[in-house]
């Protein structure tokens, strides 16, 4: 097998004296869909900013292959819409490195980044605001302005946060499809456990402090869940979907 | 009607319209940077932050000029920092520097030898009673800062509008709220003394006000910040020698209604666009 594109090994990860993940042994490979799951609070935010190298291991070691390009995806939540730019000009963020400080963006950055609006199906809105954009459309901007760092490793955190039903499937499809026909390797952290299983090559799931990492089939086990979310689980199977419910739901409706 | 004419070309009125120019263009272009990165009580903080210094160097006999800048970088360098794992909210301490500084202010100049007269000139300013000698720094100062940050435009936005990706693809985004501080630190710092708080202030917040009302764009919204800026100034120093009116007073008055119009006119667009 090839070397991985980042490894982390008897990672320690934390805020000063406050450990929050510890031990914490990854490698994320060429070609993975890596899905990261785990209750709120349980380090998954920690370990994303690690993995970004905007925060510093306590302890341990990070590899990051040479000439690894990371393409960030934030959760849309996080930006303040009220900015008067266009799609165009936040998925033109993506080429500011490219382009240099004390430089504007070319013209063949320009024409990069409508590739990548096109790539995400949304070449026709590249000058409306961000603002007057859907929710989902927003989600694609942010994913075109990803691309448009030309990643070796695409990195998405919650990107179906809010979204309905077709829009989240939507976007699960495009990133899908990023994955498969470009070959671009994701890290997508969710805290829906069944969209990370549907699509998710290897999962890791975040469990008192460390990271258990395997296949779906490994961990999405009703003993593993349990023992993750503190609450009794059901779990079905249905073709390549995984279908998660608590336990005294379940029990409820089939009362009823 | 000839003397108010003789007023507007005298020196005294030119000079003031000259610093009135610069700072109309500096401010009311980083003014939009102020409101979008939502640090509009942080300008008129920082103003009063340089007011202390201003007021010590009165006090102790040293340059105000010197004072004012070194406590508005002090006062920079703190408010560059990351507030996102305090447990203070950063609008409760910027309220606190403020009252803080703004007492300090009071205290320092009370014990000048203009006292309190001091300290209503570090509040309200006299543009009008700007030297010669400091027109031409206030230009050289402007032009350094307006340049600079026209070249280092793209990375400010970056670092305003999402900082975590910025962080991600390599900024120091620390480095790059500090530099922006600095900017905005170094030029309060440099005309408090002269044009005082309330003006500085109001270039940094209304112009631009009313260009993100009015405006789609970043680009668009700062050049008609600038515009605003400019309006008010040229019209409120004329109306202000006209009618002999308080300078400063009338410019923010200016600069509200113009701030106001804009706001009128954006909301008869949306509603007309239904």
């Amino acid at each position: 097998m090839s070397d991985p594109l980042v490894r982390f090994q008897e990672v320690q990860l934390g805020y000063g004296r406050q450990v929050v993940l510890e031990n914490v042994q990854l490698d994320i490979f060429r070609g993975d869909f890596f899905g990261l799951v785990g209750p709120n609070g349980s380090g998954k935010t920690t370990l994303l900013r690690c993995l970004l190298g905007i925060l510093k291991p306590l302890s341990g070691e990070i590899t990051r292959s040479a000439g690894l390009r990371i393409g960030y995806v934030p959760q849309r939540e996080m930006l303040d819409p009220r900015f008067p730019l266009t799609a165009l000009d936040i998925v033109l963020m993506g080429r500011y490195p490219c382009a240099g400080v004390f430089r504007s963006p070319r013209r063949a950055d320009r024409d990069f980044a409508m590739q990548c609006l096109q790539q995400v199906g949304l070449a026709d809105v590249a000058h409306k605001l961000y603002r007057e954009l859907s929710g989902g459309q927003r989600q694609r901007v942010l994913i075109a302005r990803a691309l448009a760092v030309e990643p070796n490793l695409l990195v998405l955190d919650e990107p179906t946060n809010g979204l309905d039903l077709p829009t989240e499937a939507a976007i699960l499809g495009l990133i899908e499809q990023l994955h498969a026909q470009s070959g671009l390797t994701i890290v997508l952290v969710s805290h829906v456990l069944n969209v990370v299983a549907r699509y998710a090559t290897r999962m890791g799931v975040l469990l008192d402090g460390r990271l258990l990492v395997g296949d779906a089939e490994e961990l999405m086990q009703e003993q593993v869940l349990e023992e993750v979310y503190g609450v009794p689980v059901c779990v079905q199977r249905l073709d390549h979907h995984y279908i998660v419910a608590v336990r005294e739901i379940e029990e409820a409706c089939s009362d009823e | 009607m000839s003397d108010w004419l003789e007023t507007w070309q005298s020196p005294m009125v030119q000079d003031a319209l000259r610093v009135g120019i610069v700072l109309a263009i500096v401010a009311g272009y980083l003014g939009i940077y102020v409101v979008l990165k939502r640090i509009v009580f942080v300008g008129a903080a920082l103003a009063q932050v340089s007011a202390a210094g201003v007021a010590l160097a009165f006090l102790v006999g040293w340059n105000p000029l010197l004072s004012a800048t070194l406590f508005a970088l002090a006062g920079s360098l703190f408010f560059a920092q990351s507030w996102s794992d305090r447990r203070m909210s950063r609008e409760a301490v910027i309220g606190a520097v403020f009252l803080t500084f703004s007492a300090l202010t009071v205290l320092l100049a009370s014990k000048g030898a203009h006292g309190m007269e001091e300290v209503q000139h570090l509040l309200a300013g006299d543009i009008l009673a700007v030297a010669p000698e400091e027109v031409w720094r206030i230009w050289i100062l402007g032009v350094l800062v307006l340049v600079a940050f026209l070249l280092l435009r793209k990375e400010f936005l970056l670092v305003a509008f999402d900082a975590e990706t910025a962080q991600a693809l390599g900024y120091r985004t620390r480095w790059w709220e500090f530099a922006f501080y600095l900017m905005l630190g170094g030029l309060i710092g440099a005309v408090i003394h002269l044009v005082g708080l309330v003006l500085i202030f109001g270039y940094l917040v209304l112009p631009a006000m009313g260009a993100l009302l009015l405006c789609r764009h970043v680009a668009s919204a700062a050049a008609v910040a600038i515009v605003n800026a400019l309006l008010a100034t040229v019209a409120g120093l004329l109306i202000s020698v006209v009618f002999d009116l308080p300078t400063t007073a009338t410019i923010l008055a200016l600069m509200s209604a113009i701030a106001a119009l804009e706001g009128l006119a954006s909301a008869a667009m949306s509603h007309s666009s239904r």
